[in-house]
């Protein structure tokens, strides 16, 4: 079944794929994997990926590295660090890796010295601009995707489409609309922090003026408007040109402020059960063509230098302008706009 | 069986004193358990929520949780949600239950058995069959809709204050069914029929005196739902956020997102602890009220009502409440998990068997999820199972010290919402000395707190309905207690603990609130995964895990029935 579902995608990045096998990729050390097997597996929570895209990198992992299994548990943002919390709290440490959306959590973890200080080689194969996230080297970039704006082509013509994030305020829409509650997203709250900037205060009130839905995840901004129970949503760019490539009917927008770029960190715990394991499955992950070439399937953008997204994918220099709070934003802005959120929506 | 008894060598063995008997020893243990397992997490509660996180004496976390507006607000609207679900589900239950009970309306058995499997549904299963129906523009009711009539836009939209009620109503109704039909099967025709002779028509008769008579056990049953409603979770998370209602329980949630706020989480919870527990005296007031004699039990002839042509109406409302209840939603959900993309609807070229093979073969955490939904399903239900007869059995023959005491500890979980019982486990287990956060133990030990109640009371009926000169003979001829449990009591109430065991597994593979917080990666169940999925709206995915658990489920019962005959899951204990 794997063939047909890639069929677009493969065919797409296939015409792509020669150049990689020259370019360098990041070969653990036989220590590091003999040791990881000693550990057998590994527990990745993650938010960036649907929950399929996140087991068959998992899958994916274990067939390179036979031997240490990925345990695979996907959720949102925002629920992913509050079972991490609550395992902490519990002092049961069950992640390994964690990788999510909300870049103030890993701000968080680090000042709470619960973050491995650990770079990994394959930092340096990766794009200048993504490198040094983090200076003392607790956590590095590991994905990317654009928020932008997306639609039901059956319902809404090209012509007729959402162009401006404002747009989403526009009547027509009134009942159609869906976006995710940054209480539970990541995405969303980087995406609140950028609207608010560009808009002020006042604009999450107006959003829960005009009716729209709200999901949960901004995955779920997409599965709706291909449902067709939304008509436009803010939601990654990627998924969504991902499931036309499936033959759904749902296109993309880049708004004319700019998409909304949400760069996805990943870190090993401080305390995690399996070290070993955890530092191979970094370096797989942030550099080994496994990962690159699921990015560019799954039309996320790849972050190793001189990668190329799917045709018709922003890549990290593509996007002009290009929104993309920092972590600083993340850490002082989340907490507000998500009081802001509360209050204007009332849940 | 007495030579059997005579020849064992426990029966040769003679006891010296009270102590010597092991049985004794058996059930001191037993009570430990018990104190344990139920009044430790809810002790750990209350003395959280009048502590800091640091562990000072201090009201803040009251002035926290309970002093701003929005938090108040949601525990308003799970007042309103109760009342407006318990008056759904009364319009649901009673009229099923009347006419299965007292009158001749034809398909009683189809009927029945309707609400039985409304009773096996999960409610989160049945939230996102009725996402799929009646979403405001993509659901296929408000397809059919706007095909049918041209309109713009469908009259339905689950995603709304009654939307919510409704698809709760459905799934929580079966509860008014049970309690109003074993009061309505222990009324006798005669009061009817003297009510007949006085010149009272069928209606007078049934607004007079028939349904005044089991009047308690509706309202009971009504206090039951509304308690059940406000401490849903499941069903709140798929829609209430989308509708933008803030509930009781989605509150609750997120005081667990960070910063971890448990102790004002607890201080949250008392309030709707303290309902509950005043609510259920209340109900059980009502219920042990004997002034209704002719309730007390079997006697006199019955007849069923004929009700002429009212039962083709009748007929007709319950074939509605079965479609809406179980057989649309079954559709669509099979329906969407063949589907690529379930919002195309029945087209060609949407048909596909892929969601299956991805929860079985490709998503491992779907296929873990199911096996141990099974698997500690099945072993809370054997814990409960054992522990609830032993804990009947020491309470109702005097055994223990204190046996009113022990019965009410054992009663005691139900007293207390399933959300809230998970944060008192998660304080009292998740952490060192027991740190069994995220094992399957932990999860069966919640489920076993939570559900103990069921099997303790169907073994007390049951211990009840025997009479102790059985187990006296085994005491006379030098047996002790354990060997009167295993050998006589038992084998004896071999239905009743078929029965409980069946009833007490398929509530446990709908349980979402208790496991929410304590599951972990290696742990996680159905319910708890649908809600992880469900934030990505991948509903063919969840539809084909639905419909697998349902498969499961509906076998177990199967099982069940031809063991411990057609009607156990929906007699009141």
């Amino acid at each position: 079944m794997f063939l047909h579902r890639r069929q677009f995608g493969v065919m797409a990045a296939a015409t792509l794929a020669a150049p990689w096998v020259a370019r360098a990729q990041s070969t653990p050390s036989a220590a590091l994997y003999e040791a990881a097997k000693k550990e057998g597996e590994l527990t990745w929570y993650t938010v960036p990926q649907t929950s399929e895209v996140a087991e068959r990198m998992g899958r994916t992992f274990t067939t390179r590295f036979p031997g240490v299994k990925v345990n695979v548990v996907r959720t949102t943002a925002q629920v992913a660090f509050q079972r991490l919390n609550q395992d902490l709290k519990a002092g049961a440490v069950n992640c390994d890796v964690f990788t999510s959306t909300d870049l103030s959590h890993y701000v968080d973890l680090k000042g709470r010295k619960l973050l491995l200080k650990h770079t990994p080689e394959a930092v340096a194969l990766q794009d200048k601009r993504v490198q040094n996230m983090d200076p003392d080297g607790h956590f590095h970039a590991s994905s990317a995707f654009m928020m932008g704006l997306v639609y039901n082509t059956g319902k809404v013509q090209a012509a007729a489409a959402p162009k401006s994030w404002n747009d989403l305020l526009d009547p027509r829409w009134a009942g159609a609309a869906v976006v995710a509650h940054p209480a539970y997203s990541g995405a969303a709250g980087a995406w609140c922090i950028e609207m608010r900037k560009l808009y002020g205060d006042g604009w999450i009130k107006k959003l829960a003026a005009s009716k729209v839905h709200v999901g949960r995840s901004t995955i779920d901004a997409v599965t709706n408007v291909i449902s067709g129970e939304a008509s436009v949503s803010a939601g990654p760019m990627s998924l969504a040109a991902r499931s036309a490539a499936k033959g759904n009917p749902v296109a993309t927008v880049a708004p004319k402020e700019g998409p909304v770029l949400i760069l996805a960190p990943s870190g090993i715990m401080a305390n995690a059960r399996h070290p070993n394991a955890a530092k191979l499955f970094m370096e797989w992950y942030l550099g080994s063509e496994d990962t690159e070439r699921i990015a560019v399937e799954e039309f996320s953008v790849p972050l190793r230098a001189g990668a190329k997204t799917a045709p018709g994918v922003l890549g990290l220099g593509d996007a002009n302008p290009l929104l993309a709070p920092t972590p600083g934003d993340m850490v002082t802005e989340i907490p507000k706009v998500i009081e802001l959120w509360k209050d204007a929506f009332g849940v | 069986m007495s030579d059997a008894v005579l020849t064992s060598p426990v029966a040769r063995r003679r006891a010296p004193g009270r102590l010597a008997d092991p049985s004794v020893w058996l059930f001191a243990l037993l009570t430990l358990l018990l104190v344990l397992l139920v009044a430790n997490p809810i002790l750990r509660l209350v003395w959280d929520s009048f502590h800091t996180a640091q562990g000072e004496l201090s009201l803040q976390s009251y002035v926290a949780a309970l002093g701003r507006g929005r938090h108040l607000q949601a525990l308003l609207n799970s007042l309103y949600l109760g009342a407006a679900v318990t008056v759904l589900a009364l319009a649901l239950g009673v009229p099923l239950a009347l006419a299965v009970s007292r009158t001749n309306m034809p398909g009683r058995g189809f009927t029945h058995l309707s609400v039985l499997a409304a009773f096996v549904m999960p409610n989160f299963l049945g939230a996102i069959a009725w996402i799929l129906l009646a979403g405001p523009n993509a659901g296929w009711l408000n397809r059919l809709w706007i095909e049918l009539t041209g309109a713009d836009k469908g009259p339905f939209n689950i995603f709304s204050f009654w939307g919510l009620a409704f698809v709760i109503a459905l799934y929580t109704y079966p509860l008014i069914y049970v309690f109003t039909k074993s009061a309505l099967d222990l009324v006798s025709t005669e009061l009817e029929d003297a009510a007949a002779i006085h010149g009272a028509g069928k209606f007078q008769t049934m607004a007079r005196v028939t349904l005044p008579l089991v009047l308690p056990s509706i309202v009971g049953a009504a206090i039951l739902i509304f308690l059940e409603a406000i401490a849903l979770y499941g069903t709140p998370a798929l829609i209430a956020i989308p509708a933008r209602i803030n509930l009781a329980t989605t509150q609750l949630v997120s005081f667990f997102q960070y910063p971890l706020q448990v102790e004002q989480a607890a201080a949250f919870a008392m309030p709707i602890l303290l309902l509950t527990v005043v609510m259920l005296a209340l109900q059980r007031r009502l219920l042990a009220r004997r002034g209704y004699v002719s309730v007390s039990g079997k006697g006199g002839e019955r007849r069923p009502f004929d009700i002429g042509a009212w039962k083709w109406v009748l007929l007709a409302y319950s074939v509605l409440v079965a479609l809406l209840t179980v057989v649309m939603p079954l559709i669509i959900l099979v329906l969407a998990s063949l589907s690529k993309a379930w919002g195309r609807g029945l087209a060609p070229g949407n048909l596909t068997l892929a969601n299956f093979h991805g929860i079985f073969f490709e998503q491992l955490t779907v296929r873990s999820a199911l096996f141990n939904t099974v698997l500690f399903s099945g072993a809370t239900a054997l814990v409960c199972v054992a522990v609830g007869i032993c804990v009947a059995y020491a309470t109702q023959r005097r055994i223990t010290p204190f046996p009113a005491f022990v019965q009410f500890l054992a009663m005691a979980p139900i007293a207390v919402p399933g959300l809230i019982l998970a944060i008192g486990l998660y304080s009292a287990y998740a952490g060192p000395p027991f740190s069994l956060y995220g094992t399957g133990a932990l999860i069966v030990v919640a489920f076993t707190t939570r559900f103990l109640p069921i099997s303790v009371a169907a073994g007390a009926a049951g211990v009840r309905a025997l009479n102790p000169e059985l187990e006296e003979a085994v005491r006379v001829l030098g047996g002790n207690r354990i060997t009167v449990l295993t050998r006589v009591v038992a084998p004896l109430l071999k239905k009743t603990l078929v029965g409980a065991f069946v009833l007490v597994f398929v509530i446990c593979t709908k349980e979402l609130s208790t496991a929410v917080f304590l599951t972990g990666p290696a742990s996680r169940v159905v319910s708890v995964l649908t809600l992880d999925l469900s934030e990505q709206g991948n509903y063919e995915t969840l539809a084909a895990m639905g419909v697998v658990l349902v498969v499961i489920v509906t076998l177990v019962v199967a099982a069940g029935m031809k063991l411990a005959g057609r009607d156990f899951m929906l007699r009141r204990s």
